[in-house]
């Protein structure tokens, strides 16, 4: 699943510059904004507990989407608050095309929000909910109720302006969200788990037209999420973060194929994690479940090293096997099936192409494709967890 | 078995009924006492104030005229009293409420608490307390009112609380906030409008606990400031039962429409959570 959003992504990537625009779709001016987003050394404590941020720094792609990803309490949300101006921060600042926006409000920095629960006001209509924030900023009656019909032909409700936000569905209520938080032309425009309150059908719909809705609009978006396959296929970039700390930024192939630490490796798609393998004199690592051959600079002695699923081969008779395992389960998810697989005591969570019954009763002899083990030299791994295999 | 849930069917349905009516009649007994004609029954005090005793129409509403025209201040000033309570509690009670849910601070909750501590007082204690502690400003009527407000504040406080409780305000301000509203734009436009309803139910409730009030009021009135309780109390231990009756459904006709609105309006209210909205 997780390689299927990888080479989704992959695609996407390549075919950026001419975009599939459906007939219906209305034709929509690019923000074209350029603006720079950058934050410094953000840092930030709350009353009780670890720190939420400890000196994070990064400079926002302008005009692209930026995810941030971790699990709850990474700090993910509190580093938004910061860029929003909801939450202050106790060191760093916030600049926009280098303007120090720390101490800015707000209401005077012109962002854009959508939050998980939408916030949409209840007392209003949708067509006065998109009106809002050009009604606080005097525009006149007539100006922005067609300017919202034009925000909500964008995303697509062009049929809901009158009804009133409690008749419409939970999806509709994010799209209204979205249009509101665009009809300010905002310089940047902040999504804090935006898909989580929906189903998973609809999150997938939604999710589709979010990201051509960014990607035309070339609009500076920062998007929150605990959820790796939103980031993936939304973020021109991610940012991995955990305990309030970035643990990696890069573009997702970058990430998945060269995670920094155990926790990326198993927190950005599926992977074995074996935070205690061992870099050996004759360039092989050496593995709780076996010895294998690796490429790449990591000097003899302690490190970690990671097999994605999809690292494994099928051995044909004859041929030489790195190891045996046993088959514990088998999952047919349609273009791969999973394994579960145990060599002695390790367990292994390995995918193959479908169109292989897998038998219980007999032993696999495996190999693992050439270049496939990844190794990385021990730092941050020392305080990762013992357990070997990690699926989010 | 059949029968024996039909029995107790009609079993419980008539005691309800019996129930109702017990609860009923003395309401009943009065509206009818205030326009007909007792003393066909032979037990009219009508002579005392001036009528003629034993004789006329069966249905008179001469009564209400003779305590409009008696009690006039006394009604005045308790719908005068109430809506300076409704005025005061507005004033205190929503920024009061909005500040204990939304600026929540170390203690906020026993405050919450101490407010709602007059409620299980009785009024006479709290009188005598504001007599003894404001002695200095005793007979001016605001005195009367600081009372009742002490007694009502705490239903505005809680209307404003849970409405504020029962959704994500936080987020709907930070919303409006992002938007460009500053503080009292997104008062304004967010917040009160979202409060409406709650202001509306928790103004007609201080509006008829403070037209109705005795307790506290008893010992604040002064001779010249007496709310419309303070009539009642008058008629029903100096003048005829004809005369008390007619006040009783004067006062009846002021608060039930009220009750009325505040019991439609919740319902209304309990409909619209149950939507989602």
């Amino acid at each position: 699943m997780n390689t299927e959003a990888l080479v989704l992504q992959s695609g996407e990537e390549d075919g950026a510059g001419a975009l599939v625009r459906p007939p219906s779709r209305p034709k929509v001016q690019s923000f074209a904004t350029s603006a720079a987003l950058e934050i410094r050394f953000l840092t930030k404590s709350y009353v009780r507990g670890t720190p939420a941020l400890s000196g994070i720094s990064h400079t926002f792609t302008p005009g692209k989407v930026t995810a941030i990803l971790g699990p709850s309490g990474s700090g993910k949300t509190t580093a938004l608050g910061i860029i929003a101006g909801l939450v202050s921060p106790d060191t760093g600042s916030v600049f926009l095309d280098a303007r120090d926006l720390t101490t800015v409000p707000t209401e005077k920095r012109g962002f854009g929000l959508v939050f998980q629960n939408y916030a949409l006001f209840p007392h209003l209509s949708v067509s006065e909910n998109v009106e809002f924030g050009l009604r606080v900023r005097g525009v006149p009656k007539a100006e922005r109720t067609r300017l919202a019909a034009e925000m909500l032909e964008l995303v697509r409700i062009p049929q809901l302006a009158g009804r009133r936000v409690h008749q419409i569905s939970g999806g509709e209520q994010q799209r209204v969200a979205v249009a509101r938080a665009l009809a300010v032309r905002p310089a940047i425009l902040l999504m804090d788990e935006p898909l989580s309150a929906l189903d998973a059908k609809l999150r997938d719909e939604l999710r589709g037209e979010l990201s051509r809705l960014l990607r035309e609009l070339a609009i500076t978006t920062v998007y929150v999420t605990h959820d790796q396959g939103e980031a993936m296929s939304l973020g021109h970039e991610l940012i991995v973060m955990s305990h309030g700390r970035i643990e990696q930024t890069g573009t997702a192939q970058e990430i998945y194929r060269a995670p920094n630490s155990p926790f990326v490796a198993s927190f950005i798609g599926s992977a074995n994690v074996f935070p205690n393998a061992e870099r050996l004199g004759n360039g092989e690592v050496r593995l709780p479940f076996a010895t294998l051959g690796a490429n790449g600079h990591v000097p003899v002695g302690p490190c970690w090293a990671m097999l994605r699923p999809e690292a494994f081969e099928l051995v044909r008779e004859g041929e030489r096997a790195d190891f045996t395992a046993r088959v514990e389960s088998a999952f047919f998810l349609g273009a791969q099936t999973r394994v579960q697989l145990r060599v002695g005591e390790v367990p292994l969570l390995a995918e193959f192409p479908a169109g292989v019954a897998f038998d219980a009763s007999r032993p696999l002899a495996l190999r693992v494709r050439p270049g496939a083990l990844y190794v990385r030299a021990r730092d941050s791994a020392s305080e990762f967890s013992e357990s070997q295999i990690l699926v989010p | 078995m059949h029968n024996r849930s039909l029995l107790a069917t009609t079993v419980v349905f008539g005691v309800t009924v019996l129930l109702l009516c017990i609860v009923i009649a003395p309401v009943l007994t009065v509206i009818a006492g205030s326009f007909l004609n007792t003393s066909f029954l032979g037990i009219s005090s009508e002579q005392w104030v001036g009528g003629k005793g034993g004789t006329g129409d069966l249905i008179t509403f001469k009564w209400f005229g003779y305590v409009l025209e008696l009690y006039r201040p006394q009604m005045i000033f308790g719908v005068q009293l109430a809506l300076w309570n409704v005025a005061v509690c507005l004033l205190v009670g929503v920024p009061g409420g909005y500040a204990l849910v939304r600026r929540a601070f170390p203690g906020c909750g026993v405050i919450e608490d101490l407010l709602l501590l007059p409620l299980s007082i009785p009024g006479l204690t709290i009188s005598i307390g504001l007599l003894q502690a404001y002695g200095i400003i005793r007979g001016k009527w605001w005195l009367l009112l600081a009372g009742q407000v002490l007694y009502t504040l705490p239903f505005m406080v809680r209307s404003v609380t849970s409405t504020l409780r029962s959704y994500d305000h936080a987020t709907l301000e930070r919303a409006a906030r992002s938007l460009g509203a500053g503080f009292w734009q997104t008062c304004w436009l967010v917040t009160l409008p979202s409060l409406r309803h709650a202001l509306v139910v928790g103004s007609l409730l201080v509006f008829a606990i403070s037209f109705g009030e005795f307790n506290v009021s008893f010992l604040l009135n002064t001779p010249l400031h007496q709310g419309f309780p303070a009539a009642l109390y008058a008629t029903y231990t100096t003048n005829s039962f004809q005369v008390s009756s007619a006040a009783t459904t004067l006062f009846l006709l002021i608060i039930v429409p009220v009750l009325l609105v505040i019991q439609a309006l919740g319902g209304r209210e309990t409909s619209r959570i149950e939507q989602g909205a």
